[in-house]
C-alpha cells in the first residue's frame, strides 16, 4: 500500500498521467492510451491484469451501461428520421420572430435535441445541416451561425438524458437519474444566457432580416400548427423523461423504448427513414459505443488499481498541503477540467476525470451529484476552446466553414456565456442540486 | 463484421423493449433478460471496437493534424503513434488470451440461468483482440509503406 515510487510520493500517478496525456497528444487512440497508463501502473506495482479484468467485466454486465449504445443510436436516428427537423420548426414558431430569433432557435433546438440524444456531437450533427443554412439565408454570417451552434452543443450533455452523465454515474456508483437532473439547472441557465448574448450580438446588425411581428392570435396559431406537425417528435422527450422520472421504466428501458419509437415514427409516420438506413445507423453507432466501452473497461481496472494503491488519498494529501480552502481547490479543479476538455472529447474527459477527482471532491465536501454538473459544464467549455476543441472542429466540418471564421463569435459566447455558467455551477451547488433534491429526495439523502 | 454488429444490435433492442412490454402488458417480469442480453451486448461492444480500428475512427486527439503542417512530419508522427498502438494492441491480445484461458478454466456462470459467461466474455479476445489487432497491423504496414516507399494510402478515410 505505498504510493511513493523511488522514494518520491505520488510520482507514480504523475508519470501515469504524463503517459496518458502524452500518448493522447501523439495521436494514439484514446482506449489504448488508457491501456498504456494501466499497464504502467500494473507493472510498476506488480499487479496481475487477469485477476483485475474479471471485476471490470462483472461491472460491465450491468444493464445501466446498455443505455449508452441506445442513446448514441438514438442520436443517429434523430438526424436521419426527420425528428430533428420538426423540433427546429417548433422552436422557430416559438421564438423565431424576435430580433436575432433564429439564433435563439439554434440554442433552443440544441436544448431539445439534447433532451433526446445526449451527446454534444449528436446535437451538432443533427442540427448543423438544418440550422446553419437557414440562418445564413436570413443574413447571419456562416461563421457566426456555426460558432453559435458549436457553443450551444454543450446543452446536448447538460439536458438529460446525457451520455457523459451515464458514464459518470456508472464509474462513480451514483444514481444516473440523479446525475441527469443535475445538468438541468446549468442547462437552462445556459439557454437563457446564450439567448441574451445572441440578442446583444445581432442587435445592431442590419443585414439580418426579421420577419414582421404578427398578432398574438396568429402567433398562437402558428405555434399550434408547429406543435401539431411536430407532435411525434415532441413526444420523444416526454416519453423518455416522463418514463424515467415517473418511475415507469429504467434509464436503459426508456432508451430502448425511445429507440423503437424513433424507428416506428421515422419509418411509418414521417417516412424519411428507409428500411435499409436502419442497419447503417445501428452499425455506425455501435462502432462509437465499442470504442467508448473499451475505454470504460480500462478505466474501471485503472481506477481499481489506483484505489488499491491509495493513490487518491495521496493526491488529497498533496492538495491539502497546497491549500485547505474549498474555493481555491474548486478553482484548481475548474482549471484542470477546462484544460482537459481542451485536449480530449467529452467521453474521454469524463472517464479520465471522474475516477481521478471524485475522491478529492467528496473529501472537500462537494456533493457527488453536484460534481456531475461541474464536470459537464467545465468539460463542455473546454471542448469548444481552442487549440484542440473537438466540438468546434466537428461543427466547422459540418457547417462547412473554416475555424478562423467562427472563432470570434464563438469566443464571445464562451467568455460571456459559457464561462459564467461554469463558475455559477461550480460555486452555487443549489443550481444543480435543487431538482435532484426535489424529485428524488430519497436518493439525495434528504428527508422527503 | 458489419452484419455481425447488426445481428447483435437488433435482438438487444428487442430484448430490452420486450422486457418493458411484457412487464406492463402481460404483467410478466422477465428476470433472465439481463443475463441473456450480455452476450449480444458484449459482442456488439467488441465488434464495434474492432470495426473502429478497421475504419480508423477510434477516438483520437488530432492535435498533430492541426499544429504540424509538413505532410512528411505528420506521417512520421502518425507512424510512431501507430507503432506504439500496435505494441499495445499486442499486449491487449496477450491479456485477452490469458483472460479467455482463465474463463475456460473457471467457467463462471450467471446466477439464475447457470449460463456460462464465457460466451459473452470471449468476445474480448476474439473480436477486439484478434480482429482489432489485425487491423492495427494493416494500419501500421500501410503507414510504413507511405513513409519509406512513398506509396499511396491503401485506404482513405471517409469524411463525415
Amino acid at each position: 500500500m505505498e504510493t511513493a515510487l523511488f522514494g518520491v510520493p505520488n510520482l507514480g500517478i504523475f508519470i501515469d498521467l504524463a503517459i496518458l496525456i502524452g500518448l493522447l497528444l501523439l495521436g494514439v487512440p484514446a482506449p489504448f492510451a488508457f491501456m498504456a497508463a494501466l499497464s504502467f501502473l500494473v507493472y510498476v506495482y506488480g499487479f496481475e491484469v487477469t485477476a483485475q479484468l474479471p471485476t471490470a467485466f462483472h461491472k460491465m454486465k450491468s444493464l445501466t451501461l446498455l443505455a449508452l449504445p441506445f442513446f448514441i443510436m438514438l442520436g443517429g436516428f434523430m438526424t436521419v428520421g426527420g425528428i430533428a427537423d420538426r423540433l427546429v420548426a417548433f422552436a422557430d414558431a416559438l421564438v423565431g420572430r424576435f430580433r436575432g430569433g433564429l439564433g435563439m432557435v439554434a440554442v433552443v433546438a440544441c436544448a431539445m435535441v439534447g433532451a433526446i440524444a445526449g451527446t454534444c456531437s449528436a446535437a451538432v450533427a443533427a442540427l448543423g445541416g438544418l440550422v446553419v443554412p437557414e440562418m445564413e439565408k436570413q443574413g447571419y454570417s456562416r461563421g457566426y451561425a456555426t460558432g453559435l451552434l458549436a457553443v450551444s452543443s454543450v446543452l446536448g450533455q447538460l439536458i438529460p438524458p446525457s451520455v457523459p452523465m451515464i458514464l459518470y454515474g456508472f464509474i462513480t456508483y451514483q444514481s444516473v437519474t440523479a446525475c441527469f437532473l443535475a445538468g438541468v439547472g446549468p442547462g437552462i441557465l445556459t439557454v437563457i444566457i446564450y439567448c441574451i448574448v445572441n440578442y446583444f450580438m445581432v442587435r445592431n446588425n442590419t443585414e439580418i432580416k426579421v420577419l414582421p411581428p404578427i398578432g398574438v392570435r396568429a402567433q398562437t396559431k402558428q405555434v399550434g400548427v408547429a406543435l401539431y406537425k411536430g407532435f411525434f417528435s415532441l413526444m420523444m422527450p416526454v416519453i423518455l423523461l416522463g418514463g424515467i422520472y415517473g418511475g415507469i421504466f429504467t434509464c436503459t428501458e426508456a432508451a430502448a423504448v425511445a429507440l423503437v419509437y424513433a424507428i416506428v415514427v421515422g419509418l411509418f409516420i414521417y417516412r424519411s427513414l428507409k428500411l435499409r438506413d436502419i442497419g447503417g445507423i445501428f452499425a455506425t453507432q455501435s462502432v462509437t459505443t465499442g470504442v467508448v466501452v473499451l475505454m470504460v473497461i480500462f478505466v474501471l481496472v485503472l481506477s481499481r488499481v489506483m484505489t488499491m494503491q491509495n493513490i487518491p488519498q495521496g493526491m488529497i494529501a498533496m492538495i491539502s498541503e497546497v491549500t485547505e480552502n474549498y474555493y481555491v481547490t474548486l478553482l484548481m479543479v475548474n482549471l484542470f477540467l477546462i484544460l482537459l476538455g481542451m485536449i480530449v472529447d467529452d467521453f474521454t474527459g469524463t472517464l479520465l476525470a471522474a475516477p481521478l477527482l471524485f475522491p478529492l471532491m467528496t473529501h472537500i465536501g462537494v456533493h457527488p451529484i453536484h460534481f456531475a454538473a461541474i464536470l459537464g459544464t467545465n468539460l463542455g467549455l473546454g471542448n469548444v476552446t481552442p487549440p484542440t476543441a473537438p466540438i468546434l472542429y466537428l461543427a466547422a466540418r459540418i457547417g462547412n466553414v473554416s475555424v478562423d471564421k467562427m472563432i470570434k463569435p464563438a469566443l464571445v459566447f464562451m467568455v460571456c456565456g459559457a464561462l459564467p455558467v461554469v463558475l455559477v455551477t461550480t460555486y452555487w451547488p443549489d443550481l444543480s442540486l435543487f431538482l435532484p433534491r426535489l424529485l428524488m429526495p430519497r436518493v439525495m439523502g434528504v428527508a422527503g | 463484421m458489419w452484419y455481425a454488429m447488426l445481428i447483435a444490435c437488433i435482438p438487444l433492442v428487442l430484448l430490452i423493449f420486450s422486457q418493458v412490454w411484457l412487464r406492463y402488458v402481460f404483467h410478466l417480469p422477465l428476470l433472465w433478460v439481463e443475463e441473456v442480453a450480455i452476450v449480444p451486448a458484449f459482442w456488439m461492444y467488441m465488434m464495434g471496437a474492432a470495426y473502429a480500428t478497421f475504419e480508423r475512427s477510434h477516438i483520437k486527439v488530432d492535435i498533430v493534424g492541426i499544429t504540424v503542417h509538413s505532410p512528411k512530419r505528420r506521417l512520421i508522427i502518425r507512424f510512431i503513434s501507430a507503432l506504439i498502438t500496435l505494441g499495445l494492441a499486442m499486449l491487449f491480445l496477450q491479456w485477452g488470451y490469458q483472460f479467455f484461458v482463465w474463463d475456460l478454466k473457471m467457467n463462471p456462470q450467471t446466477s439464475s440461468l447457470r449460463f456460462p459467461i464465457v460466451y459473452a466474455r470471449c468476445s474480448f479476445f476474439f473480436a477486439a483482440g484478434i480482429l482489432g489487432g489485425f487491423y492495427f497491423w494493416i494500419e501500421t504496414v500501410d503507414l510504413a509503406r507511405q513513409l519509406f516507399w512513398g506509396k499511396v494510402p491503401l485506404f482513405t478515410r471517409k469524411e463525415m
